[in-house]
């Protein structure tokens, strides 16, 4: 979905056209999942957690005044929801991460292959990703997993686009040290 | 690692990663950790093919059905989606927090009406006038501020109960006092034989009366001096003959017929004490009755 349809469909859903709120969904879905996954690592939660971004949205979208930066918009009520997440957390133990955050291929849409490798990948990224530290790991996911641009990223994140930058440089940093020294352990348990 | 040369690699970075993302060749060939950074990258930008789990639409449009209306109407400055809604109930906290401060606040106006009372600022009949004017609407005043404080309709009907509960409770020791400064100057004043009918105040009677059928302690009719200086004169310009109940002693009545009654305890059937008995068993103890000794 291209920003400029984007504006026409936001517009029409902010109306009240249901069929248009759809459309926006159906674009926008994978990638709210995945901005909210790599940052609470539990699948279920993360489901839940997109459910209540998209019924906010549903709500909010007639206050929304520039219909081109609802995708910004969008995940920016993803990163309150997890924030807020965070701070219940924060009063309660935190249960285990899930180490398995896709229970099996068919439950994701595509291509089973595709989808297989990517469930792999995932898993990997997502472990390794426990080394980062609660910011470097929501400007590492919303900067190369949902492909956010480094002004977008520091708009969502109230930071500036040079803490955006020194972030994605020490977040990727630990990720590759994280990754090698999974990729090794593994590489012995063989 | 200096902070200078590291802000310098996370450009270069960002640089190579926006040439990178492009889908072209870097435009300079990075080796070292640069490269690593970018692998590491690329890694995780395969992720970006990660689709959505299967049966999560069909969940939002259940929950989507059940949302009353569509999306609200513009508002000014309400940009950004911020937090999620307040909910319509206001928290538990807050709650009790109006309904503390209703309570205090009743007490003070009963403390202050008491210590007012007492120190003889008003004369006796018009002390139930200034009570039912300054109570009444105190009340009501809290439980709209214990209304607009909550927004909700059980909230406001929780601190209007306690504050009726708190003005339950304290009213007793406001009416004591009371009491004794509405009877005692009667004593003083009037003379120690029982005053004809027709030259009874009904002001005071109709006080004694109402406020002796709610609770009828006795500490406090032995306890007031007859003489007490500060007393008298405020009796001083009371007539004789004082005119039937005026019209701004209705409130009190009103207030008084309006609170639950004891249970056990029949009010029309306590009889009625005339002020003029009062002073006779002040004086003299030896002249009660035995069972009121």
């Amino acid at each position: 979905m291209t920003e400029s349809t984007d504006a026409a469909v936001v517009e029409a859903a902010g109306r009240g056209d249901h069929a248009a709120f759809a459309q926006l969904y159906r674009g926008h879905l994978a990638l709210v999942y995945r901005a909210v996954l790599f940052q609470v690592r539990q699948r279920e939660l993360a489901e839940d957690i997109c459910q209540e971004v998209f019924l906010q949205a549903h709500r909010s979208l007639g206050e929304l005044r520039d219909p081109d930066r609802f995708r910004v918009w969008l995940l920016r009520i993803a990163q309150n929801r997890v924030r807020n997440h965070w701070r219940d957390q924060a009063r309660r133990p935190a249960p285990p991460v899930d180490r398995e955050p896709v229970d099996t291929a068919v439950s994701l849409e595509g291509d089973p292959r595709a989808t297989a490798e990517q469930l792999l990948l995932s898993q990997e990224v997502m472990t390794a990703m426990e080394s980062l530290t609660a910011l470097q790991r929501q400007v590492v996911t919303l900067r190369f997993i949902v492909g956010l641009s480094a002004a977008e990223t520091g708009g969502i994140l109230d930071r500036s686009e040079n803490a955006v930058h020194n972030l994605q440089h020490h977040g990727l940093a630990a990720l590759r040290r994280q990754l090698s020294a999974n990729e090794q352990r593994g590489t012995a348990h063989r | 690692m200096s902070d200078a040369s590291d802000r310098d690699f996370a450009r270069a970075l960002e640089v190579a990663l926006a040439s990178d993302s492009g889908g072209g060749a870097p435009a300079s060939p990075v080796q070292g950790e640069l490269a690593d950074l970018l692998a590491t990258a690329g890694h995780v930008r395969r992720l970006q093919a990660l689709p959505a789990p299967l049966g999560l639409a069909e969940r939002l449009a259940a929950r989507l059905a059940l949302e009353p209306g569509g999306p609200r109407r513009p508002e000014p400055s309400a940009e950004s989606p911020g937090p999620a809604p307040k909910p319509a109930v206001a928290p538990p906290g807050r709650t009790r927090a109006a309904v503390v401060l209703a309570a205090l606040a009743a007490l003070a106006i009963l403390v202050w009406l008491a210590v007012r009372e007492e120190s003889g600022t008003s004369v006796a009949p018009s002390m139930p006038t200034v009570g039912a004017t300054a109570i009444r609407p105190a009340a009501t005043a809290i439980a709209s501020v214990s209304a607009s404080a909550t927004h909700t309709p059980s909230a406001t009907a929780g601190a209007a109960a306690s504050a009726r509960s708190t003005l339950g409770t304290a009213l007793p020791q406001h009416r004591a006092v009371t009491r004794s400064a509405t009877m005692t100057p009667t004593s003083t004043m009037l003379p120690p034989q029982p005053a004809a009918p027709d030259q009874e105040d009904p002001t005071a009677r109709a006080t004694a009366t109402v406020r002796h059928s709610e609770t009828p302690p006795p500490v406090t009719q032995t306890a007031v001096p007859t003489d007490t200086p500060v007393i008298v004169p405020s009796k001083t310009d009371l007539p004789p003959t004082s005119p039937p109940a005026s019209p701004t002693f209705k409130p009190t009545e009103q207030r008084e017929s309006t609170r639950t009654p004891t249970p056990g305890r029949d009010v029309s059937e306590t009889p009625e004490i005339k002020p003029t008995e009062e002073p006779t068993r002040v004086v003299d103890p030896g002249r009660m009755p035995p069972g009121r000794r």
